[in-house]
């Protein structure tokens, strides 16, 4: 069991890496693969067109890291959702982040106009922790945040504020394909600016997971069983509840809602490695992140120079792969 | 004095407004193997809840080896205390190995790897439970009963030193639970383990714990061993079920049949009265009881058989003590009884000095209009008969009253006469 783990795991490192050297090397432009490996390893000014160089350097290597940081995020934001709500059905978005970033969004691109570009990730940021918080209070019993409040929280929050952003829709129809294109979610808006500004909640956050990966393990037999295992239940709850929706939040705020990516990739990886979090998290952040990487380059490549939103992508080829995970192994998770 | 493992001290636990648990104080001692007992909504769950640190009371404590669980980690306690729940499906594809070894979760650092010492604390964990061989199954795959026995290897591998149980056979069959217990009851009494346990099936209460506790009302009704705790008065006062409770045929336990509910006197229902001892009355009662009749005894020597059913069925008695002859006073205080009953039954009891009057008793009844019946055969009286013929005599002269001798399926078809004038 331990070994087949290990060996998932440098398979997915492996295919990380191939993941990256194929994506930057795809688009409007085709560059060879030994060339893009080299220009990645550092090479500068060797026999190859400048415009490479500025191709990657500039546009694509943010990108494809960008995909690589944000499917990495949904994956482990979604493991830690699944254990701590102890519901298979869990994703990042279940406690409202979606919601909340989409309102932030929305105003955002509705109210700033052209100046938006900055500062929609921030608003969708704030709306996103907004939105967590809410659902937060609304669930809280005295000391506890009980399982089933917070879920029906989380429904409730979104679908108001899903109500606002339809309004909003609605009412400003002259910036409606701009909201609705954020909301498909894609990597369009990568830079290595905001790369760089979502790394550490990315960073930060899977270690915090990873130092809880025991309770999150003991969590999955119930939170009764998870304390008498040791686990200060409602503690480790909310730091990774806060963790968690902090990922997303960062992740989302950049990229818009990407569907399925954090429902999927822990399943997947449990069938694939462990239910075990010492393994299933490093897991998901690495296979999360080449599903995104592989999925932005088709989103690029398929229909070019038109780009498909990466939203739609991930969405339409995880709703038949999870039927069919689901249906092959009925009754299990 | 034995080691104070647990000691709740007044603890009060509310639902809202509605308390659960009412100033309850109870004391555990080291070793011991302690059944909670109760109707549902007496608090055993909530009490066994607070004891795991996992329901705080609203009042008083629960102190675990001198410490207020509420002050100590859930570490600190995890690493002493183990629980065992119900049954319940496992979802994830952990293998045995895995889960067993969760066990050792309280004992580990964060980023600490299981050390050979803990791998060898689960894997006798393990064998205790009788689940190494399937050390690298998946937990999913096994049956309840296996993934119970699992769960209690994962227990031990906590190295606990007090156990509780809360119901952890409820769904599971007997063979299951005989198992399961037994596993435990030898825990208890090789390694000292304390053992805690919410029971529902009271006859399991009584086989494997020592002491009980029975609660009712979010009160302690009774507490001690299982023969002074499961007493059909206790029984009945907590469950508001009638009980009869024999000792266990192979075991120095009691054992408790609980009564289906049409055998519970209806209030205001007609009564009868039985005469009877030595046995000829138990199966007598039983009908009586059956159809919601209720049911006076005597005069009878306390220790008799049917004493006792009468005791477990409660039924007016009116006794003497053990080998006493009923005297006149016995026999006045029978006649005020008889008096008011709808039809005096005879069983087919041999008659001697001691308790002739009863027999002289019933033919006062028979005078004063109120039927009479007695069982078995008239020819046959003589046979019980050892007081020179007087209780032949008083026979003879019943029958002159009108009193018929019948057998059981003509008593049976007497009482369900009797019991339907009752719904009339």
């Amino acid at each position: 069991m331990k070994r087949k783990a290990g060996f998932v795991l440098v398979v997915l490192v492996a295919l990380l890496a191939v993941s990256c050297v194929v994506a930057v090397s795809r688009g409007s432009v085709n560059i060879p693969w030994r060339t893009s490996l080299l220009i990645l390893l550092g090479e500068r000014g060797g026999d190859w067109p400048a415009s490479y160089e500025r191709i990657l350097l500039g546009v694509r290597i943010p990108r494809v890291l960008m995909a690589a940081v944000v499917g990495g995020s949904l994956s482990v934001a979604g493991v830690s959702f699944q254990a701590l709500l102890q519901n298979p059905m869990a994703d990042p978005y279940i406690i409202g982040v979606s919601a909340g970033a989409a309102l932030g969004a929305t105003v955002g691109i509705i109210r700033l106009g052209p100046t938006s570009f900055k500062l929609v990730p921030v608003l969708a940021f704030l709306g996103a922790l907004g939105a967590m918080a809410t659902v937060y209070m609304l669930a809280k019993r005295g000391p506890r945040v009980p399982v089933v409040p917070l879920l029906l929280s989380g429904v409730a929050v979104s679908a108001f504020l899903s109500a606002v952003v339809s309004l909003l829709m609605v009412t400003h129809r002259e910036r409606l394909d701009r909201v609705v294109f954020w909301l498909m979610g894609g990597l369009t808006g990568a830079s290595w600016e905001r790369l760089l500004s979502i790394l550490p909640y990315a960073v930060a956050g899977f270690c915090i997971m990873y130092y809880f990966s025991r309770d999150l393990n003991a969590l999955l037999f119930g939170e009764d069983q998870a304390a008498h295992l040791g686990v200060e239940v409602e503690r480790v709850k909310a730091i990774l509840l806060f963790t968690a929706s902090l990922v997303t939040a960062a992740a989302v705020s950049v990229t818009g809602l990407i569907g399925f990516v954090g429902l999927i990739v822990p399943h997947l990886m449990r069938l694939l490695t462990s239910p075990d979090h010492r393994i299933l998290l490093p897991a998901s952040a690495l296979g999360g992140a080449s599903l995104l990487v592989l999925s932005d380059m088709l989103s690029r490549t398929l229909l070019s120079p038109a780009e498909i939103p990466v939203g739609i992508l991930t969405a339409m080829m995880g709703g038949p792969f999870f039927l069919y995970l689901l249906y092959r192994r009925k009754g299990g998770m | 004095m034995a080691e104070v493992d647990i000691l709740i001290d007044g603890v009060v636990c509310s639902y809202g407004s509605h308390p659960v648990i009412s100033g309850l104080s109870l004391q555990v001692e080291r070793g011991d193997f302690l059944g909670i007992i109760g109707p549902n909504g007496s608090g055993k769950t909530t009490l066994l809840r607070t004891m795991a640190r996992v329901l705080q009371p609203s009042a008083g404590k629960v102190v675990f080896m001198g410490k207020d669980v509420y002050r100590m980690s859930a570490r600190e306690l995890a690493r002493k205390m183990a629980v065992l729940g119900q049954e319940h499906g496992a979802e994830y594809d952990f293998t045995v190995h895995e889960v067993v070894l969760m066990g050792r979760t309280p004992h580990l650092g964060r980023f600490q790897g299981e050390r050979r010492h803990d791998l060898q604390i689960a894997e006798r964990a393990m064998s205790v439970t009788n689940v190494l061989h399937l050390k690298d199954r998946l937990i999913t795959e096994l049956s309840g009963g296996e993934r119970q026995r699992v769960l209690i290897a994962r227990a031990l591998a906590q190295e606990p030193e007090v156990l509780l149980l809360d119901e952890p056979t409820a769904h599971l069959d007997v063979g299951h639970q005989t198992e399961i217990l037994s596993i435990i009851r030898r825990l208890n009494a090789t390694s000292h383990l304390t053992v805690i346990g919410v029971f529902h099936d009271l006859n399991l209460a009584s086989e494997y714990c020592d002491k009980l506790v029975l609660l009712d009302r979010g009160r302690i009704r009774a507490l001690g061993d299982p023969f002074s705790v499961l007493t059909a008065e206790n029984i009945s006062a907590a469950y508001g079920s009638t009980a009869v409770v024999s000792r266990h045929p192979f075991l120095p336990k009691p054992h408790v049949l609980v009564l289906p509910r049409k055998m519970v006197e209806r209030p205001g229902g007609q009564r009868v009265h039985l005469v009877a001892g030595g046995g000829s009355g138990t199966a007598l009662m039983e009908r009586i009881s059956l159809r919601g009749l209720s049911l006076s005894v005597g005069v009878i020597n306390e220790g008799d058989s049917d004493w006792l059913t009468a005791r477990s069925l409660g039924a007016r008695i009116i006794s003497v003590p053990a080998f006493a002859p009923v005297t006149a006073r016995d026999a006045e205080e029978l006649e005020a009884i008889m008096i008011g009953a709808r039809l005096v039954t005879v069983a087919e009891v041999p008659f001697g000095h001691g308790n002739l009057l009863n027999l002289r008793a019933c033919l006062t009844m028979s005078e004063r209009g109120i039927p009479v019946v007695c069982i078995g055969d008239a020819s046959k009286v003589a046979e019980r008969d050892y007081t020179g013929g007087k209780a032949a005599r008083l026979f003879s002269q019943l029958q002159e009253r009108g009193a018929r001798f019948i057998e059981a399926t003509a008593f049976d078809a007497l009482l369900d006469g009797i019991s339907a004038e009752g719904e009339e």
